[in-house]
């Protein structure tokens, strides 16, 4: 047996042993469920929303750093300091989804155009968004502890994996629980032969975009997530490169999945598809600055 | 008493590898089989930790487990204070689409 098939095998048994772990009472049921709704949020948190690379993982880290409430006030207005160097992208980002939504909702074809457009200024305007976080950067590290910081540079690690994992080229067309196409499904109940024809038309338009080299794009992640452990720290010297810009390869794939797709929606999965997409351009995930 | 687990992958193809030969040798008689899953990144990414020892601890499968380097460690005995940390004030967890927080 190959190793990545056993890997797959050995988790699939821990899913599994972990799934019957948590069955003994309704409490834990109940966790379990909680488990995978915050797991599936997440995924898709992450294929709709790219707003700024690592500042975005850095932000969203905090969220969840811990509770020290005597801290609490000054980390919430770093947090809110970094959302307000996203702005721009977050201003971009709404655009694009309610492009699709747009599109969705009028009957008629994407506007392509417009959405490549949008996606090309994200790429411009995503490059200037670390620069702007830098002091920030560094007034949250010298506020945190040791501790604190292994939590964040763990997280900003985490969110990578998770947005490494939802928006990779070769999930183009799966079917997989998790998956876009699974969730789509689930969201505006699919028949078996449209998801037939959505799966074949996405394989064959993902085949053909420039693969997405998730190691140099992620060496930004990974060398601010180094860095940041060290008791000296300073953000401009792990600044990122062009390369590190993966915030318009998100967009390019969602663009790409929304068009495939769209051909094959019967009207009122299009509505309900256009309600959806403009709830997530809605969404506000970090808090204000104070 | 502490627990070493050497990595996430070694650990879970080690739980593997204990699940498959438990497959393999049945109908053996029922053995006491202990499967060690870590936090995994979707749980880190979404949940407060708690501090201890100078640590960040996470609640996850009934076990308090810590990072120590590259490793994953848990506690065999739930420390006092996590205890009575998981027992007063629950686990704080963020919920990005639902656009609230929560504990559990």
């Amino acid at each position: 047996m190959r190793l990545p098939n056993l890997v797959g095998l050995a988790l699939m048994t821990g899913v599994v042993l972990s799934s019957c772990a948590h069955v003994s009472g309704s409490g834990a049921v109940s966790e379990e469920a909680a488990n995978e709704q915050a797991a599936s949020e997440l995924r898709e948190h992450h294929r709709h929303h790219h707003r700024g690379s690592v500042t975005q993982f850095i932000a969203m880290s905090l969220d969840t750093i811990g509770e020290d409430d005597a801290q609490r006030p000054q980390i919430e207005k770093l947090q809110g300091a970094l959302s307000e160097c996203m702005a721009p992208t977050r201003e971009i980002e709404t655009k694009l989804v309610l492009a699709y939504a747009d599109g969705l909702a009028a009957e008629g074809s994407l506007p392509t155009a417009k959405i490549d457009t949008t996606i090309e200024e994200l790429n411009a305007t995503s490059g200037a968004v670390y620069e702007c976080s830098v002091e920030t950067l560094n007034k949250l590290h010298a506020l945190l502890t040791p501790a604190e910081r292994e939590v964040v540079a763990d997280k900003v690690q985490a969110h990578w994996e998770i947005w490494r994992e939802v928006n990779e080229d070769k999930e183009g067309g799966t079917r997989a629980a998790g998956g876009l196409l699974a969730d789509l499904a689930d969201e505006l109940k699919l028949t078996t032969g449209q998801l037939d024809q959505m799966s074949a038309a996405l394989n064959k338009a993902f085949a053909s975009i420039k693969r997405f080299d998730a190691k140099q794009a992620g060496a930004h992640v990974l060398a601010f997530a180094a860095a940041f452990v060290f008791e000296k720290f300073d953000a401009r010297a792990v600044m990122p490169d062009v390369n590190s810009r993966f915030a318009a390869h998100g967009a390019q794939r969602m663009a790409l999945f929304y068009e495939t797709v769209t051909p094959f929606l019967q009207p009122q999965q299009r509505a309900t598809l256009a309600v959806l997409l403009r709830e997530h351009a809605n969404h506000t995930t970090t808090v204000s600055a104070k | 008493m502490n627990r070493t687990l050497k990595t996430m992958s070694k650990g879970v193809l080690l739980s593997g590898a204990i699940m498959l030969g438990a497959l393999s040798s049945a109908p053996a008689q029922a053995q006491q089989v202990e499967i060690s899953l870590f936090p995994p990144v979707w749980f880190r990414a979404t949940t407060a930790p708690v501090y201890y020892e100078g640590h960040a601890a996470y609640w996850y499968g009934n076990r308090w487990y810590y990072r120590d380097g590259r490793d994953w460690r848990y506690y065999n005995d739930e420390p006092v204070h996590l205890r009575d940390y998981r027992s007063n004030r629950g686990h704080f967890r963020q919920h990005y689409e639902g656009g609230h927080r929560g504990r559990w």
